[in-house]
């Protein structure tokens, strides 16, 4: 393990030869472990500070470990090829991956290598969608596909390669058919490895994981956590930060085509084979600005109506100020390099679905050289679907139930009764409802709502009520007779 | 990256006399941030990032001698965020349909969007329907059929172009007028009268005239 010593007795020039030999020194032993094809060793060294160095070496590493962790068959390689090949069937998310690619790349200033990054970027996306065409293209998905392009492309060259100064139609002007398979296979590894839980066409498992970061930030910040009531509150605000694995606000640099802070993360990722990582990245980055936060919190208290709104602004915020601060992330990712596990017992007690990629290949756990088979995992990616599909229904259901409960309420408010009837029969509703919801079939509380449509609303309440009440009386008496 | 302006000078210890909350919403790739963009900050840029969950800015107006907190809450437009954006909904003063005159299934989703918004936000939110790139040659929205569909669902109309600056500042003020006068008329409360919010900060808490944040 390569440590670092305490920089603040150094000049910053010092700092900066230092890490530049530190770099040097850990490219050295990762082309050694490369050369070994010892895949502990660079797990090892891309969890580690710096992660794999640079990208002269990362796409190497990347795929050494990605190739690992899902084996493909050459007998499913050569359905792929075939299946691309014959594939003239559009996937249904073409339109919205063209209107996110065009709004790609804004770091790079050079229109014609934007343009041809585009392209790139637009080749795989759609080659991984009509390969895999139940998974669901999101919007976010594109910033991570143009890391791994840019990591792959080896870009630090661009600028004395003539050919990327011509518009490509193709993308073997670019780049050889060997690099383009190494990196269709590193984005289709990462994508079914880490990000399958997002490309459903819901949001719900994307919701269940950021669940988990106020769970986070309970262990570490009791206090903090009360102030801010984080349990009352969806944690939104880290939203992009998760999806888009923080490359949504951390961008490539244009001409030197880097950012290894970014890169680093997605090397933690890969050699943990952890995807917590980016959520326990963002409840370091909340416990670790808590002065900044509860400062904000007090002189922001009077600008919102709504104490949500005022919490999900305030965390957004000053997330998004450590983000471009590079000592902040330095802070950050050594806390979390500490500390990467996430205790099992918040997935228990979170929604995350069984098949989630924090249950298996991206739990973390036995890392990093257990290995999947991609059949077991294109497995885990149809049971999540179809677990999407049911919550939808639910989520549909409940729904119409309330939406019935408030038309019903709204004509007995609407009825010419005295007030106090028509309290009486709005809370009687209510009691009603909650009575009939514990009943596991919900199509028959929408039966049992949809007989008050209309004008006997308060004779058939009045009915229910008396048989619930009756039933509540009896089961009192038969507590008062065994007493 | 961020829009957030402080304004300073009060002697209330606030520094604007009201407070409104506004959000963009409309499908993908209308100009939902480029316009919000070339209000708070008078910038175009052709290729704009995409908006992932929920963005915020603030801007501080005066519209008949009193100042007026924009906080204004930018969208992202495909439809799985809708789970997340539908949250901020919640007493939202005012809300902005956007759709691209270049791109008819824009207009035609508007329906839906106005669908969601009855079923997400205050009953007595202001609307207000924007035909977003005016300027384009490729339009195949016209005017009218925007103006048709305004009539029908009973909410005010314009067309802008975030790229020429046209009618952009047009949309904010003409909407905060509106809601100005609904709150004059008590029509809405001005302490924010928000379906179920959890807790109402009080506004007369005072806050400092230099804020960290908004």
């Amino acid at each position: 393990m390569i440590t670092m010593g305490d920089e603040k007795t150094l000049g910053s020039e010092d700092v900066e030869v230092r890490s530049n030999e530190e770099r040097l020194l850990k490219q050295k032993v990762i082309k050694f472990a490369l050369q070994k094809k010892s895949t502990a060793l660079l797990a090892h060294l891309g969890r580690s500070k710096l992660g794999f160095a640079d990208n002269e070496v990362r796409p190497k590493c990347w795929s050494q470990l990605l190739n690992n962790q899902l084996k493909k068959s050459s007998e499913y390689k050569r359905q792929q090829l075939d299946i691309v090949l014959n594939s003239k069937e559009v996937h249904m998310d073409e339109h919205q991956v063209q209107l996110d690619v065009n709004r790609s790349f804004i770091t790079i200033e050079t229109p014609i290598i934007r343009n041809n990054l585009r392209f790139i970027l637009n080749y795989f996306i759609i080659k991984i969608l009509r390969l895999h065409p139940n998974l669901r293209y999101y919007q976010g998905y594109h910033d991570i596909i143009s890391v791994i392009i840019v990591v792959y492309l080896n870009m630090s060259l661009i600028n004395e390669q003539l050919k990327w100064n011509v518009p490509i139609n193709d993308v073997n002007e670019i780049m050889s058919s060997l690099t383009e398979t190494e990196l269709f296979n590193a984005i289709e590894s990462f994508t079914l490895l880490y990000l399958r839980d997002f490309m459903t066409d819901s949001l719900y498992f994307t919701i269940d994981q950021l669940n988990i970061i106020p769970k986070l930030i309970k262990d570490r910040d009791i206090f903090l956590f009360n102030k801010f009531k984080l349990d009352q509150l969806q944690p939104f605000y880290a939203t992009s930060s998760l999806l888009t694995v923080y490359s949504h606000d951390l961008k490539i640099e244009d001409k030197t085509f880097d950012n290894n802070i970014l890169f680093s993360i997605f090397d933690m990722i890969i050699s943990h084979r952890n995807m917590a990582i980016p959520l326990v990245i963002y409840s370091n980055f909340i416990v670790n600005a808590k002065e900044e936060l509860l400062k904000a919190y007090e002189s922001n208290i009077s600008n919102f109506e709504n104490q949500n709104d005022l919490i999900n602004v305030i965390i957004q915020k000053q997330t998004l100020n450590d983000i471009f601060n590079d000592k902040t992330w330095d802070d950050v990712l050594s806390l979390t390099r500490q500390n990467v596990l996430i205790n099992t017992s918040y997935l228990k007690t979170s929604n995350v679905n069984k098949y989630s990629v924090l249950y298996n290949t991206g739990s973390g756990k036995d890392q990093p050289l257990t290995n999947y088979n991609i059949k077991t995992v294109l497995n885990y990616m149809k049971n999540e679907l179809i677990i999407n599909e049911k919550r939808k229904i639910q989520i549909v259901r409940s729904k119409k139930f309330q939406l019935l409960r408030s038309n019903i309420s709204k004509s007995i408010m609407r009825m010419k009764l005295p007030m106090v009837y028509q309290i009486t029969l709005v809370v009687l509703l209510l009691l009603c409802s909650s009575y009939y919801r514990h009943f596991p079939n919900y199509s028959y509380n929408i039966d049992f709502f949809k007989q008050f449509e209309g004008n006997n609303v308060c004779h058939n309440l009045y009915i229910h009520f008396h048989r619930l009440s009756k039933d509540i009386l009896a089961s009192i008496n038969r507590l008062i007779a065994k007493t | 990256m961020s829009g957030l302006r402080s304004v300073s000078g009060s002697t209330n210890g606030k520094n604007y006399d009201s407070i409104m909350k506004i959000l963009l919403i409309g499908d993908s790739g209308v100009g939902k941030s480029c316009l919000l963009v070339r209000f708070v900050d008078d910038k175009f840029n052709p290729s704009f990032i995409t908006t992932i969950g929920i963005d915020f800015k603030i801007k501080t107006v005066e519209i008949n001698g009193r100042k007026i907190k924009l906080q204004l809450w930018d969208t992202a437009g495909q439809e799985r965020f809708r789970t997340i954006t539908t949250a901020y909904y919640r007493g939202a003063m005012g809300i902005i349909l956007v759709y691209d005159v270049t791109d008819e299934k824009t207009f035609a989703n508007i329906r839906q969007w106005f669908k969601t918004v009855t079923e997400h936000a205050n009953d007595d939110a202001q609307l207000l329907l924007v035909g977003n790139k005016s300027d384009m040659e490729t339009r195949t929205v016209t005017h009218e059929q925007g103006d048709e569909l305004s009539r029908e669902l009973g909410i005010p109309f314009v067309e802008a172009s975030a790229k020429n600056d046209d009618n952009v500042n047009e949309i904010f003020f003409t909407l905060a007028k509106l809601i100005q006068e609904k709150i004059d008329s008590n029509q809405i409360a001005t302490g924010g009268n928000a379906k179920d919010s959890n807790i109402n900060i009080n506004s007369s808490g005072g806050s400092g005239s230099k804020s960290n944040c908004c």
